[in-house]
């Protein structure tokens, strides 16, 4: 919202000057008019240039709303008709009258709209007639009674039920759990239940109906078995509970309120009770909805990344604005000096050419809608999705059965089309300003722009001096204001490109400006090794894709500056024919008559280009990760039982185990809160987490070796992080390690915090590992195993845990080949890794488009010099080639420059912060990119080199713009 | 007819009443090497002056032009036109100054060919901040005196060499200014073209507008109140008094 104000207060703003300007200087008006519909297609390519900025901001917009929107209708599908809860930090039981008490509460009765008592656990179900099993499913007690307060369950069928005609021993399931073990009505399934002694309660009940995922049958939206309070005590060995869900009345926030009024009713109503004094009031569906809407999720990278790419686009989308406004400014030069010499000031060309500008902004943001939506759609359903769903790695929607819903808030849109706007008109006026500066008597002719050795203006010193100052406090604050945004970085760049402007004229051009490149690019290095070094990584993360644009345009400045060296290589084929060389040379000389322009070109190709590389390169390095695991693991397969502390397994299995490891594992549900960087205040969600115990067996031969993928930096090797998880019982090892994190549980006595040290790209631990020490606080939850399986050799582990699932069936044992696993993990990561490289597929558009345009632009231009060369003897052929040689060069220096800043991006990001892994990069994906953009620059510059060379050379001499 | 004959170099003294004085005016591009343009060149225009300058390619006729008008500015010397010091007028005051003041005509016409030759008449007297309907009037009234009012909604692609530059005279003259600078105004026209083009300007200053003109074209120069004759960036000869010039034809 603050961003739609900032936007559209600047967009009104700006178009509020653009009409004032339009309606006292009419001919302004007119001009732009005219202009933009003098060639219609060309302006429909120009506006196809600048629809960038709207379409970049509204995927970055649509993908946010569309987490947001997912995470929010999740959180209050999750909960439904529940507001309230009341349980003990331990998940302990207690006496349901309890809940008897709450509900005879005059004031809990006036203000509440349900109460219940019921069972919340975890446990492994196995359908007996399946054959299949799955664990760490949710089983809810549920009292039939009072459930109507809550919602009726709904069937898939259509029927609707509270549950009062289940017969005892039956149950309801939820349609995930029944489409995970295919459990059809009737089937009987056996519930295991963890204990914290490792003896589960086991029980077998029928599936009298499975639920339709909406209403309460979606409660936990997770793999749930609903049952009955009666055959619940019977599974449990008891009729005590161990929640109380209070429902409130209304809908959405109205609820939300009522809940927050009703919190505190409840707490004073079981003040009265003694066995209450240890039982927690949680306003659980308002908290979890909090944090969702804020976000305080640091695993989940989506829209971060998302936000990251969106800026890169973005800058793309500027850089390329900037050098097609220069480009029509340039071809309109001689022109727009006449309107100086009659009279027109600079200012008063400024506006001219910002009048046209934001005729182009206006619609291009406008139109910009149409392609980010596409995108955005293409990105949700395609990857985001694929992922498995909102905030896949970790974070709030974790354990929760969700899928990303394409949203797009009319706030988004309007959003987009202001800040588009606003920021194309930017470019606009960045580039009116930097091209209306001309010589007339010079530009009315179109010659080249004497040089000027007349002294800066008293404002222009002033101006940069004002540079220089905020270039010297952004490099040498010590404590930028806001965290994160990397000032030094920024201030370096100033002064060094202050530096080159002050040498303008005092050194050759060319070594001043490779030497401008040359330092920006070791300055953006130097920064990002800085950055690395002693920052966390989101600020880090920011300081690289700071550093990105800012190599791939400083090297493209040096490139493009020196480009004249492949005259040789034009001279040696000139050897050859004394024509190729002509053509070489004219390319070449085109390109490197503006440098500046040029190097923005190539830049922008670069700059996107490098991204893709980067994306490229940890892509394969994580397939290599993956390649090394799946070799050195000592372990064939996975058995996880959540509720038996051991596995016995029949005499003909065990004969074909060579070694097998078994680890105890406790399962956490319940609050956690996630701060990254450590200290940082962050929000409760619920959460499902295994808890792995470290014993001496694990450490002597963990599943994944002991090289760690990620290490916190205050360890200097990964023994020294090991030794700290084994011997303090503050630090552990969690799977979704994100830099500097701690993670804060509800033990029975308490908050209980354990800083992470570190993971090991670990997916067959999935979750929190910890010394005995460590994980003490969790005594008191439910105790079972993780068993890890070495085949003997020759014994297929596919076939083996095929036999171990089956014998383990009626245990709830979820068995799993270790082979699978590290695949399915691989493709979950290259879909998640796949968002950018999309988002970077849509940038290089912009590199493409940029390069047609800018082609069609400079035929426009030299159609007089192309009738000149037409006219001195040039062939059709030869023309086509010029301008195709042209764009071909353009865009190797691009890919040059961008697969060298990728790789050195990617070589520095990995070293910093990934141990022990090998460098690699995907040489046929990076291949087939590089080949698709040579043929879409192919595509997009052969039609206007074709227009040009298909114009006759008298007609060309005669051509006047 | 335009005579082709050499013009006989103008040796008017200095006008009494001069509008543009030049002292002095040096100016030099610096491009790698540098080049002096303009070697203290003495220039003077009087009131209702028609003066012409020649002299071979490179000699400076055009900078000249060019530093006498603000298009550029000079390295050492002074400029006065009527009155104002050019060089101490910023860009913006001097951008007003020319707007007021003069007009100019170009070789290649440099009409706008997205605006309709009228609507390329009236571009000085919008840019002087004239009401759009007196504009627009005026500038018809302007191409109707030279005879261009049924081309008036025509682009210039529309139309042939001579109207364009004729249309371009009809910019330069619509706001009334008090110099009119020309550079080699018949450069693209035809022989045709050209005619009619040098009898509009000569009409013209007979009506009593000040011109100078930059040209090559020795029957253009001769037509004329002076002729200057420049090389190297100088003036050749001293100016000598003037003599009567009449249209030839």
């Amino acid at each position: 919202m603050k961003g739609l104000l900032l936007f559209g207060g600047l967009f009104v703003v700006g178009y509020g000057i653009v009409v004032l300007i339009a309606f006292r200087r009419p001919l302004f008006a007119r001009i732009a008019i005219r202009e933009a519909t003098r060639r219609p297609w060309q302006s429909a390519l120009v506006v196809a240039g600048l629809m960038i900025g709207s379409g970049a901001i509204l995927v970055s917009q649509v993908i946010q709303n569309s987490t947001d929107d997912s995470l929010i209708a999740g959180a209050f599908q999750s909960w439904g008709r529940v507001d309230l809860t009341v349980a003990a930090p331990d998940n302990g039981y207690f006496d349901p009258a309890l809940a008897q008490t709450l509900t005879n509460d005059p004031q809990v009765r006036h203000a509440a709209a349900g109460v219940q008592a019921g069972i919340e656990l975890v446990g492994s179900v196995a359908d007996l007639d399946r054959g299949s099993n799955k664990s760490f499913v949710r089983v809810i007690g549920f009292d039939p009674a009072t459930q109507g307060s809550f919602g009726r369950f709904r069937l898939v069928d259509g029927a609707q039920t509270s549950g009062e005609d289940l017969k005892s021993g039956e149950v309801l399931i939820g349609q995930s759990l029944a489409t995970a073990i295919a459990a059809r009505v009737g089937d009987h399934l056996r519930v295991s239940i963890g204990q914290p002694n490792g003896d589960a309660k086991t029980g077998d009940v029928a599936v009298a109906g499975v639920l339709d995922p909406s209403g309460p049958g979606s409660y936990g939206l997770r793999p749930a078995v609903f049952v009955p309070t009666e055959t619940m005590a019977g599974l449990i060995g008891t009729h005590r509970v161990n929640i109380i869900r209070i429902a409130a009345p209304g809908n959405g926030q109205a609820e939300l309120d009522a809940g927050h009024r009703l919190a505190p009713i409840v707490v004073g109503a079981l003040r009265t009770a003694a066995e209450a004094s240890q039982l927690q009031v949680r306003e659980a569906k308002a908290e979890d909805i909090t944090a969702a809407r804020q976000q305080q999720d640091p695993g989940n990278a989506t829209s971060g990344i998302t936000n990251v790419l969106s800026g890169v686009v973005l800058l793309a989308g500027l850089v390329l604005v900037v050098n097609l406004m220069a480009t029509l400014v340039e071809e309109r030069r001689p022109r727009l000096a006449v309107l100086r010499a009659l009279g027109l000031s600079r200012l008063g060309l400024i506006a001219a050419l910002c009048t046209e500008g934001a005729l182009y902004s206006l619609v291009a943001a406008a139109l910009g809608i149409v392609p980010g939506l596409l995108v955005s759609w293409a990105l949700v359903a395609v990857t985001v999705r694929g992922t498995g769903g909102v905030g896949a790695g970790s974070g709030i929607a974790l354990g929760r059965d969700l899928q990303v819903q394409l949203s797009v808030r009319p706030a988004s849109a309007a959003l987009a089309i202001a800040a588009g706007a606003v920021l194309t008109l930017a470019g606009v006026v960045l580039a009116a300003v930097l091209r209306s500066g001309m010589t007339i008597a010079a530009a009315i002719r179109d010659l080249p722009e004497p040089e000027n050795m007349a002294r800066a203006s008293r404002s222009r010193r002033v101006f940069q001096l004002g540079l220089v100052v905020a270039s010297l406090v952004a490099l040498l604050n010590p404590a930028p204001a806001v965290p994160g945004v990397p000032l030094r970085t920024l201030g370096g760049v100033g002064l060094i490109a202050l530096a080159s402007v002050a040498m303008r004229g005092r050194m050759p051009e060319r070594a001043r400006l490779t030497g401008l490149g040359l330092a920006l690019t070791a300055w953006a290095f130097i920064g990002l090794a800085i950055a690395f070094s002693t920052s966390t990584s989101q600020s880090a993360g920011i300081d690289l894709f700071l550093a990105i644009p800012v190599t791939a345009l400083g090297l493209s400045l040096a490139v493009v500056s020196n480009v004249r060296l492949l005259e040789t290589i034009a001279s040696v084929a000139g050897d050859a024919s004394g024509r190729l060389r002509g053509t070489l040379r004219l390319s070449l000389a085109y390109l490197i008559r503006r440098p500046l322009r040029a190097s923005l070109t190539v830049g922008t190709l670069a700059m996107l280009l490098s991204v893709i590389v980067l994306y490229n390169v940890f892509i394969a390095n994580f397939a290599n990760q993956m390649r090394q695991s799946d070799a050195r693991a000592p372990y064939d397969i996975s058995v996880s039982m959540p509720a038996q502390r051991s596995m016995v397994l029949p005499p003909a299995i065990q004969a074909q185990v060579a070694t097998f490891l078994s680890i105890p594992t406790r399962t956490y549900l319940g609050s956690v809160q996630v701060s990254s960087p450590a200290g940082t205040p962050a929000l409760w969600h619920q959460e499902r987490l295994s808890l792995y115990e470290l014993t001496p067996e694990l450490v002597r031969n963990p599943p994944m070796g002991s090289g760690m993928t990620n290490r916190r930096r205050q360890f200097r090797n990964d023994p020294s992080a090991w030794r700290s998880v084994q011997n303090d019982p503050g630090w552990v090892f969690w799977t979704r390690f994100n830099t500097d994190v701690t993670l804060t549980f509800v033990g029975p006595s308490g908050s209980v915090t354990r800083s992470v040290a570190g993971d090991f790209g670990d997916p067959i631990l999935d979750g929190i590992i910890g010394s005995s020490q460590a994980l003490a606080p969790f005594g008191n939850l439910p105790l079972g195993s993780t068993v890890l399986v070495k085949a003997k050799p020759g014994v297929d582990p596919h076939a083996l845990a095929t036999q171990i699932r089956q014998a383990l069936l009626p245990e709830g044992a979820e068995v799993t080949a270790i082979p699978d696993l590290l695949r399915q993990r691989q493709v979950a990561f290259e879909l998640f890794a796949s968002v950018p490289v999309l988002f970077m597929r849509m940038g290089i558009v912009i590199g493409i488009l940029s390069l047609a345009i800018l082609a069609l632009r400079a035929v426009v231009q030299r159609r007089r010099s192309i009738g000149v060369l037409r006219a001195l003897g040039y062939r059709r052929g030869e023309v086509v080639a010029g301008v195709v040689t042209e764009a071909a060069l353009t865009t190797t220096c691009g890919v040059v420059v961008g697969v060298v800043t990728g790789i050195a991006a990617a070589y520095l990001y990995l070293n910093w912060s990934v141990t022990a892994t090998p460098f690699g990069i995907d040489v046929g994906s990076l291949a087939g990119t590089l080949g698709l953009i040579y043929a879409a620059v192919l595509l997009a510059t052969v039609g206007p080199a074709l227009a040009a060379a298909r114009t006759p050379p008298a007609q060309a001499l005669r051509l006047l713009e | 007819m335009i005579t082709t004959q050499e013009p006989e170099v103008a040796r008017a003294e200095a006008p009494e009443r001069a509008i543009v004085t030049a002292h002095r005016v040096r100016k030099v591009y610096r491009s790698g090497t540098e080049v002096e343009a303009l070697r203290g060149v003495d220039f003077e225009v009087g009131r209702g002056e028609m003066v012409a300058v020649v002299g071979p390619s490179g000699s400076g006729k055009t900078t000249l032009l060019n530093c006498l008008s603000g298009l550029e500015r000079i390295d050492g010397g002074k400029i006065l036109v009527d009155g104002a010091d050019m060089e101490k007028l910023s860009d913006n005051a001097r951008t007003g100054y020319r707007a007021r003041h003069m007009g100019f005509v170009f070789q290649a016409f440099n009409l706008l060919p997205v605006l309709t030759a009228v609507e390329n008449v009236e571009i000085p007297l919008l840019l002087l901040g004239q009401r759009p309907r007196p504009a627009r009037e005026q500038a018809m009234a302007m191409l109707e005196t030279l005879g261009l009012a049924d081309r008036a909604k025509h682009r210039p692609d529309m139309l042939s060499g001579g109207e364009q530059q004729r249309v371009a005279v009809a910019r330069a003259l619509v706001h009334q200014p008090a110099i009119v600078w020309a550079d080699e105004p018949t450069g693209n026209l035809d022989t045709e073209g050209t005619e009619v083009v040098v009898e509009l300007l000569i009409r013209l200053n007979k009506e009593g507008q000040t011109m100078v003109l930059v040209t090559h074209n020795p029957a253009v120069a001769g037509r004329a109140q002076r002729t200057v004759r420049m090389r190297d960036g100088r003036i050749e000869a001293p100016p000598q008094p003037a003599r009567s010039t009449a249209p030839t034809s």
